[in-house]
């Protein structure tokens, strides 16, 4: 399956919305858990959880573009940093995709859907933002990751805590706690 | 199977192995524990060093206000995986390694506990313990066969990433010095 054949819609809200479906906070009330026979989630093309992988951290990019202008000093200068970050994970796994499937055309089909998220309108409304965009992005992983083959499954991973990361940079800019949960889930809302 | 995930196989197992030793597990006589139980059981054992490892760095007086306030939160966090894995231990039936005694596996794999002298350097064999934490999960997600439980190994490895980024931060390092977030065994500030 091509890339160009996705939609960003069905990849993200697809995603998205199977990590919360996922009830990954049953991890912590065993009683819901049933493993008597491995778990397996429903089946998905590794091609096409790298390539929505790449348009969730698309997404993320699109929103640090529309925080930025909001932000000063410290607080502009970490943006720029993590954006960048942020933009290596998309280059990262385009080069996985065209390593491991051959896909080339990931980028230019997410060029024809671009993203634009409602700007915000201060400081705090762009952190906010920022918030909600990575939180998104380790949501995609964690239902993601799971599903790819064991050999995919380390930069996806690595990306996945980088996401993390720069969640509790921003959230302890809203002077919110940092370490908000000992299970990082990530959240669509 | 390709080679490369035969590799990914093979370091999760070395892993398992080497914490395992490290801890002083299994109890003589007893088989190691291969696939999932194997691995839950390596990261129980990397929790409980962990754990230790806080324990200790708190004991010793070394830290006060902010700092000592973010070690017990990042404690109490790693106490929750703790449980979260024996949980799942209990729940799948596999044995559960003995507790480490001491912290003297904690040392063994990462030195300079004993070196510990103020606040810095508390906190930065806290960054240390965070590095190897970071560096054992990921070693793990790519051989687990249970979707759910390569989410929760995910979501505390997420975690993981987060207090390494906080810890640093304290110490006047860069939070996220790459984009990509492997942990390292032998962290090197």
């Amino acid at each position: 399956m091509g890339g160009p054949a996705l939609t960003r819609r069905r990849l993200v809200l697809g995603g998205a919305a199977g990590a919360l479906s996922l009830s990954l906070s049953a991890c912590g009330a065993p009683s819901d858990k049933t493993i008597e026979h491995e778990t397996k989630l429903e089946p998905t093309d590794d091609d096409e959880i790298l390539y929505g992988g790449a348009l969730v951290a698309e997404e993320v990019l699109a929103t640090y573009a529309v925080a930025l202008p909001h932000l000063r000093g410290t607080q502009r200068a970490l943006a720029e940093r993590l954006q960048a970050q942020d933009q290596e994970h998309v280059t990262r796994l385009d080069q996985q995709l065209g390593a491991q499937f051959g896909h080339l055309l990931g980028a230019a089909a997410r060029a024809r859907q671009p993203v634009s998220p409602t700007p915000p309108h201060d400081a705090d409304s762009a952190l906010a933002l920022l918030v909600q965009a990575e939180d998104l992005a380790i949501a995609y992983w964690i239902d993601s990751v799971p599903k790819l083959d064991r050999n995919l499954r380390s930069l996806p991973a690595a990306i996945a805590v980088n996401d993390a990361q720069h969640l509790a940079l921003w959230r302890a800019q809203l002077r919110l706690p940092a370490l908000s949960s000992a299970l990082v889930e990530g959240s669509t809302t | 199977m390709t080679g490369t995930s035969r590799r990914s196989l093979l370091a999760g197992g070395a892993l398992a192995a080497g914490l395992l030793a490290a801890a002083g597990a299994p109890a003589a006589g007893a088989a190691p524990l291969a696939g999932d139980p194997g691995l839950l059981s390596s990261a129980l054992q990397l929790e409980r060093l962990v754990v230790l490892g806080y324990e200790q760095l708190l004991d010793g007086g070394w830290l006060s206000g902010p700092e000592r306030a973010l070690a017990r939160g990042i404690l109490a966090q790693e106490r929750m995986h703790a449980r979260t894995l024996e949980d799942y231990m209990v729940e799948i039936a596999a044995p559960r390694p003995p507790a480490p005694r001491s912290a003297a596996p904690l040392q063994s794999a990462l030195p300079g506990l004993s070196a510990v002298s103020d606040a810095r350097s508390a906190l930065t064999y806290a960054a240390g313990i965070e590095e190897l934490s970071v560096y054992g999960y990921h070693s793990i997600v790519g051989p687990m066969s249970d979707d759910k439980l390569v989410q929760t190994a995910l979501a505390i490895l997420c975690d993981e990433g987060q207090h390494l980024a906080i810890v640093r931060e304290r110490l006047g390092l860069d939070p996220v010095p790459s984009a990509l977030t492997y942990g390292q065994v032998h962290p090197t500030g």
